[in-house]
């Protein structure tokens, strides 16, 4: 049987999952895998450090950011144009904050990565046809 | 049936006029104008002097003025004193004064475009220029004119050519006021325009129209002709439709809005890589059609200059709200004939375009104009048999393919006999003593006869193939079948949609002062220190966008934008730091890939 959702939305929604485990990881200092190191690698934002005047400002950043990834996955499964939005919204701003790092030498690639592929498959025609019943030229 | 006079046919045939409501100048008379201007001579503007003054200049006086001494200039000037800003200021808020109202033309595009006109804006105040104020005097001169000869004319001429008739119809108006009217490109003193119908005379002696040329700006060519069939032509009662561009008198025949357009230089060079980006970000990445970016591409750097061809204006022409006054001319008025010099001021304008044309039948330089001396060839049509002519012309090219054919044949049966023969003797004399010269020789002459019989069976079968292409054609064309009205145009303008960049006033405001307001904020900026160049730019850009985007009501299509483009950064980011290793995956790949499909191939051997 043919899934509803076109391959993309199920794209978007695996990545966006996973963007949720980094936010979490670094949220929550998991430490003691490899798999908890790069999962904390692939947040957009490090681990603050404790007591730091910026350490107030990434946790509201963090979690943030963990609100809009869990809305967009719920959204996306809803089949909900606004979470479309908003993943393009979130993402963009990752991408930025990421070209950030990256430009102080602090490069973040592997959420780089993340949001760049979820950014192609979110601009596709088919899930712009599916979310918002429309295909743009961009 | 008598045969109709020259004056006849004009008449038959003039063209119908639509302009556009808050047009200020309609065709005159050549001779009224002239009654008006001063003649002035002299190396340039500034130290030219009044050779003879208005009232005592018309067209006799005119035609004999003779050339200037070399190096001098000679040229009309309609309008001695231009309006103050006061007196403009005035003129403009007059109650019977037309208000011509559009959206504005910044509008339209985005800030590449703006920057191309705020460039040829600043080159104004470098360039020579009609002064400010001008178009207000000259319509008021006009209208003194109008209001003694309420005439409105062209000038026409008939030239025949074999089966060809041309009706040559000249307008000629006493401004062109694009720039200060309708704030298009340029303003001028005189402004000549032309259309022509092409008749042909058919066997029976009867005569039909068979096209209609016009020219709009940068036209040339195939581009400025129509077939009479056209359907996207107007014709009423065999007179053609036309619609001049406000101010600019441009000759369109569809009515609608018309944006000039640049010539881009690279367009050829960048159109392979733009559609190959095309196609991969449309096919392999499944992502929004971009469109034609080589258009696209066009299109943001076009001039945003709008003419405007509306016809919601007065009509002149059979039907419409005044009749044409026909003046015949010919080489034989001395005022066409023997004046060279211009017909308005001369700014002196490097790009010409402020500067007023020359006469019917010179350019500003002096030579006789192509429309003048071979208007057929001026529109393309020297090459182009005339519909009653198509299947004889046809049956004669047709006998010379097969003549030409025959020859190649005869020529290409004469190489098949001959080379063998060469050949052979080459094999004889391969291994005798002391004829390494004449083996040498031969072997040359052996490989041009064998490069020849080559080119000459494939000039048979390209020769068969036109020759029965031809044959068809030529069926067909006595079948009475003709080729598509529209096949023959390769650039022809084509009027914009309406504007749909209607915005409220402090929208169009921006629209106005965007650049201006950008490239002093910059200045400021790096004046002062605030910001480093590179990222006050971007910053600039990135605020002007986002007002544009607020004012077009497409915030959302902003943010895909820019999110789409930071994704196109982090990905060739990501593909400079890792470029081994993606090489080395596409290598993986690859690898992977032939390991398939051999397997698919054992498997299929071996289930055989």
């Amino acid at each position: 049987m043919r899934s509803r959702y076109p391959f993309g939305i199920l794209v978007i929604v695996v990545l966006t999952a996973l963007r949720c485990l980094t936010l979490v990881a670094v949220l929550l200092d998991v430490r003691g895998s490899p798999l908890a190191d790069w999962l904390r690698g692939g947040s957009p934002l490090p681990q603050p450090v404790p007591g730091s005047d910026f350490e107030l400002i990434f946790r509201i950043l963090l979690v943030g950011m963990l609100v809009a990834s869990l809305l967009v996955v719920i959204g996306l499964l809803a089949h909900r144009e606004w979470a479309w939005v908003l993943a393009i919204v979130t993402s963009g701003l990752i991408l930025a904050i990421n070209l950030g790092w990256w430009w102080y030498g602090e490069p973040r690639y592997a959420s780089m990565l993340l949001n760049t592929v979820a950014v192609l498959y979110l601009n596709q025609r088919d899930v712009r046809l599916a979310l918002r019943g429309m295909v743009a030229t961009s | 049936m008598s045969e109709p006079s020259d004056l006849d046919l004009l008449r038959r045939h003039e063209p119908i006029l639509r302009f556009t409501d808050g047009e200020l100048f309609f065709p005159m008379a050549a001779g009224s104008y002239v009654e008006a201007c001063d003649l002035l001579t002299g190396p340039n503007l500034r130290e030219a002097r009044v050779t003879i003054p208005a009232g005592e200049l018309d067209l006799e006086r005119l035609a004999a003025v003779g050339d200037p001494l070399p190096g001098e200039a000679q040229f009309l000037r309609f309008v001695a004193e231009p309006m103050s800003a006061l007196e403009l200021r005035r003129w403009q808020s007059r109650p019977e004064h037309q208000r011509f109202s559009a959206p504005g033309r910044l509008a339209r595009v985005g800030l590449p475009a703006r920057l191309v006109d705020a460039g040829l804006v600043t080159s104004l105040l470098l360039r020579g220029r009609v002064p400010g104020g001008t178009a207000a005097a000259a319509s008021e001169r006009y209208d003194a004119i109008s209001a003694r000869d309420p005439r409105v004319v062209y000038h026409g001429r008939v030239v025949r050519e074999g089966r060809w008739i041309v009706l040559h119809y000249m307008f000629f108006y006493a401004m062109n006021d694009w720039r200060s009217t309708f704030d298009g490109a340029n303003d001028h003193e005189a402004d000549l325009e032309q259309c022509f119908v092409v008749l042909e005379a058919l066997d029976d002696g009867t005569i039909e129209p068979a096209w209609f040329c016009a020219a709009a700006h940068d036209e040339k060519g195939d581009d400025l002709r129509r077939r009479w069939d056209d359907p996207r032509m107007e014709i009423l009662e065999g007179h053609p439709v036309v619609y001049p561009g406000a101010g600019s008198h441009a000759t369109y025949l569809e009515r609608g809005e018309y944006i000039m357009l640049l010539p881009f230089p690279g367009e050829r060079n960048i159109r392979g890589p733009l559609d190959l980006m095309r196609r991969m970000w449309r096919d392999t990445l499944a992502q929004p059609d971009p469109g034609d970016l080589a258009a696209r591409t066009k299109r943001a750097l076009s001039v945003p200059f709008v003419d405007y061809a509306r016809g919601d204006g007065r009509v002149v022409g059979p039907g419409g709200d005044v009749a044409w006054t026909p003046i015949m001319v010919s080489d034989e008025d001395g005022w066409i004939d023997r004046y060279r010099g211009l017909w308005g001021l001369d700014t002196g304008d490097r790009f010409a375009g402020e500067r007023a044309p020359a006469g019917p039948k010179y350019t500003r330089t002096g030579s006789v104009r192509q429309s003048w001396h071979d208007p057929l060839g001026f529109a393309g049509l020297g090459k182009v048999a005339p519909a009653m002519q198509a299947v004889p012309v046809l049956e004669t090219r047709i006998e010379e393919l097969t003549a030409t054919r025959a020859a190649v044949v005869a020529e290409a049966d004469a190489l098949a006999i001959s080379l063998p023969e060469i050949d052979s003797e080459m094999a004889a004399v391969r291994g005798a003593a002391g004829l390494d010269h004449y083996r040498t020789s031969r072997a040359l002459e052996l490989r041009a006869g064998e490069e020849r019989l080559a080119s000459l069976r494939t000039q048979e079968v390209e020769l068969g193939t036109a020759i029965a292409a031809s044959r068809d054609r030529l069926t067909a064309l006595q079948a009475g079948y003709r080729d598509d009205p529209r096949l023959h145009l390769h650039h022809a303008s084509e009027p914009e949609p309406p504007s749909v960049a209607r915005r409220r006033a402090f929208g169009e405001a921006w629209a106005a002062l965007s650049v201006g307001l950008l490239i002093a904020a910059l200045a400021i900026i790096v004046w002062f220190r605030i910001l480093s160049p590179p990222v006050a730019i971007v910053v600039l850009i990135g605020s002007y966008l986002a007002i544009e985007s607020f004012f077009d009501r497409n915030v959302l299509e902003l943010v895909l934008k820019i999110t789409v483009v930071l994704a196109m950064l982090s990905a060739l980011i990501l593909a400079t730091t890792y470029l081994r290793e993606l090489f080395l995956a596409g290598l993986l790949a690859l690898g992977v890939i032939l390991v398939l499909d051999s397997l698919g191939e054992v498997r299929r051997r071996l289930l055989r």
